[in-house]
């Protein structure tokens, strides 16, 4: 548990010295929503209607996009291997780093989602579950995505490669993401869900850092 | 007990066998499909709403079936191969790939052609064609990930980890693409779903869901053979083969 | 000037059976045979490409595809080994030092990991490698041989028996390669063990053995 806490604290501090890391996710999310109204209508109606969709593709994105900074320069630098060494269990230091991941990337998106929820005319209940399901959601992203950056971590052209990995396997969040938003947006009940993505997240928790951190020792090899 | 366990582990043991098995399996395979083909294309009635278009699931519902089991089998294997850090084991796994990718196009490929005169388009977002269209995706990227790796060792532990998180993810993704297929669509399109088949119909079906399996086997084996030599190009076994064979 | 206080356990064994990494088929090099107890030291040597890197990568565990056996005080190591990486520090090419954080940061991290926070012990380290003034420094603004010396450093702050060293007198000056040769002698007095690789012949550190890779 220190140790969990020492790698999250030493993620945290490498990304605010350059504050890139986390100002590029939030940027993308929001310029890609931004598109969508250019793209297909400014109708109000329609937008409502597109709006859930549009956040969770959009938040799926930015997430994959994360994954690479956060994973590469430790892998190129010689710090896993280096806290492989020391005894820090590879599974630990997955599930810190995805901690630390999504307290950079996936918590600010949760953050910016009402005002793009607003831009794209979500009324209010709708763009509260829209929080909520990716404050469930993400993390599992965060999960999911560390073992398709550490299978891909050390090839050259790995990041089209880690996006065709990836993507398939977040279809089922991205389903229940979108469509919590959607029953809200139409008054029905959200919260089976909910449900259901709490219920990924803790399936995500319990196997995800093995099987990354499984990948990390094949990358690291 | 065990012993079996460790010859199946024998690249040379299994390419003596699955050379001698092949032309048997091949023979018993093509007598399946001939009549599976002829029962189900001649002899079996034509379905009363969709008439003749019915016959293409002689095709369509073996592939697909093929498809998922084939991944259940790369990833077992997969995961054989990584905790036993059997080589045959990676090497069935690996040869599974393409296979599998080729039935869930052909499932894709014969859903789609079924579509057009049941539906009046080739393409709907129907739960079990949207399944399949997943599943080859995990295919594709099992497949490059694979081929992305330089070293074979690397390549096969990295590829059977994915294929193992994937056989974990295909339930949820199957459900939750159901899930979202009633919610959005209704009911209205499973006209796939037989649920009272006829005899006549039933048994070429079943003859196809074998014969098909009974193709995968050989060529698996096929698949297998080719990347023993491959992978045991230095042994002493192979060059000595290659070496009878230019005779 | 004595860095090292520590004593270390004069049991402490390493034995390397028959190891060899294969990669594409082929062994690396021919198979490997030694063992280095207590206060002794021993150069790999080989010609670019020999694999003297993979060699300490294997002992470290960070390679999968090896044959052969190695053992940690009579226990054969498997990937959960805790003692031996409690009692190893392998510092190879990437030197594993964050360009944005400080070179205290960094040190402490690392120590952190396995051992209480000593500052002061850092602070000598720095010191005796001639980098004290550079405490609050980014790493990202180091020289090439100024962030070898840091990563050197953790030889002190991490008082560990089994020393692995991958080229650690590259970028260094002559000073700097004095430096570390004295290190190492102090650590092989106490019972250290030294498992190094160099392109130049080392001369200075005590009853070296070498084994030439083929």
């Amino acid at each position: 548990m220190k140790n969990f806490n020492r790698i999250v604290t030493r993620e945290l501090s490498v990304v605010f010295r350059s504050q890139s890391e986390f100002v590029y996710p939030l940027a993308f999310f929001i310029m890609v929503t931004s598109m969508f109204p250019l793209a297909v209508t400014p109708e109000p109606a329609q937008l409502a209607f597109i709006a859930p969709g549009v956040i969770w593709v959009a938040a799926l994105l930015s997430l994959l996009l994360s994954l690479n900074a956060f994973y590469q320069s430790d892998f190129q630098d010689g710090s896993l291997e280096q806290m492989l060494l020391a005894g820090v269990s590879g599974s630990l230091i997955i599930l810190a780093k995805a901690f630390a991941n999504w307290i950079v990337t996936g918590l600010p998106l949760v953050l910016i989602a009402p005002i793009i929820g607003v831009l794209l005319n979500l009324e209010l209940q709708a763009n509260m579950i829209a929080m909520l399901a990716l404050l469930i959601g993400t993390p599992s992203l965060c999960l999911i995505g560390a073992i398709g950056i550490n299978l891909t971590v050390g090839l050259r052209n790995g990041g089209v490669l880690l996006t065709l990995l990836v993507l398939p396997l977040f279809i089922p969040i991205l389903i229940f993401g979108a469509s919590a938003v959607e029953a809200a947006s139409i008054g029905k009940n959200y919260s089976g869900q909910l449900a259901i993505l709490a219920a990924i997240l803790i399936l995500s928790l319990m196997l995800a850092p093995f099987a990354a951190a499984a990948a990390m020792k094949i990358s690291i090899d | 007990m065990w012993n079996w366990f460790f010859q199946l582990a024998s690249p040379k043991w299994f390419y003596t066998i699955a050379r001698k098995v092949t032309p048997w399996l091949s023979v018993l395979m093509y007598s399946l499909m001939l009549a599976g083909l002829v029962l189900g294309l001649i002899f079996s009635p034509a379905d009363y709403q969709q008439g003749n278009t019915v016959r293409i699931m002689y095709i369509h519902i073996p592939a697909a079936y093929m498809s998922m089991m084939i991944y259940v089998i790369m990833a077992v294997a997969g995961a054989i191969g990584l905790v036993w850090r059997m080589k045959m084991a990676h090497i069935v796994s690996v040869s599974c790939a393409s296979i599998g990718a080729m039935f869930t196009a052909l499932a894709l490929l014969t859903g789609a052609i079924w579509g057009k005169p049941t539906w009046g388009t080739y393409w709907v977002w129907d739960a079990r064609l949207t399944s399949e269209l997943i599943l080859l995706f995990l295919y594709l990227g099992f497949m490059a990930l694979h081929s992305a790796y330089d070293d074979k060792k690397a390549a096969d532990k990295a590829s059977a980890v994915l294929a193992l998180v994937g056989v974990v993810n295909i339930p949820i993704i199957h459900f939750s693409v159901e899930w979202w297929n009633t919610l959005h669509q209704g009911a209205t399109l499973s006209k796939l779903e037989k649920p009272s088949m006829d005899t006549s119909m039933l048994w070429p079906l079943l003859i196809m869901i074998v014969a098909f399996k009974l193709y995968f086997v050989v060529t698996l084996f096929h698949k297998i053979r080719g990347e023993i030599l491959l992978r045991e190009k230095q042994a002493s076994w192979v060059k000595k083969l290659v070496a009878d064979s230019k005779q | 000037m004595e860095l090292i206080s520590s004593e270390f356990n004069s049991d402490n064994l390493i034995e390397i059976t028959n190891l060899t990494v294969i990669r594409s088929d082929f062994p690396v090099f021919s198979p490997v045979n030694f063992s280095l107890g207590a206060g002794q030291a021993m150069q790999i040597r080989g010609t670019n490409g020999a694999g003297k890197t993979t060699l300490l990568r294997a002992i470290c565990g960070l390679c999968h595809s090896l044959e052969g056996e190695i053992s940690w005080n009579d226990e054969v190591i498997t990937p959960a080994h805790q003692n031996f990486y409690q009692s190893l520090l392998y510092i190879g090419h990437a030197l594993g030092l964050k360009p944005k954080l400080t070179i205290e940061q960094n040190l402490s991290f690392f120590q952190q990991l396995r051992f209480e926070l000593d500052s002061q012990l850092i602070q000598e380290a720095m010191q005796a490698f001639g980098i004290a003034e550079l405490y609050d420094e980014y790493v990202a603004k180091l020289s090439a041989g100024q962030k070898r010396r840091v990563s050197l450093c953790r030889i002190i702050t991490e008082p560990v028996p089994l020393w692995i060293l991958d080229e650690p007198l590259v970028a260094l000056d002559v000073d700097g390669q004095q430096w570390m040769l004295d290190i190492c002698n102090q650590h092989l007095e106490r019972g250290g063990i030294l498992l190094i690789t160099s392109h130049q012949p080392i001369n200075g550190i005590h009853n070296l053995r070498e084994l030439t890779l083929s």
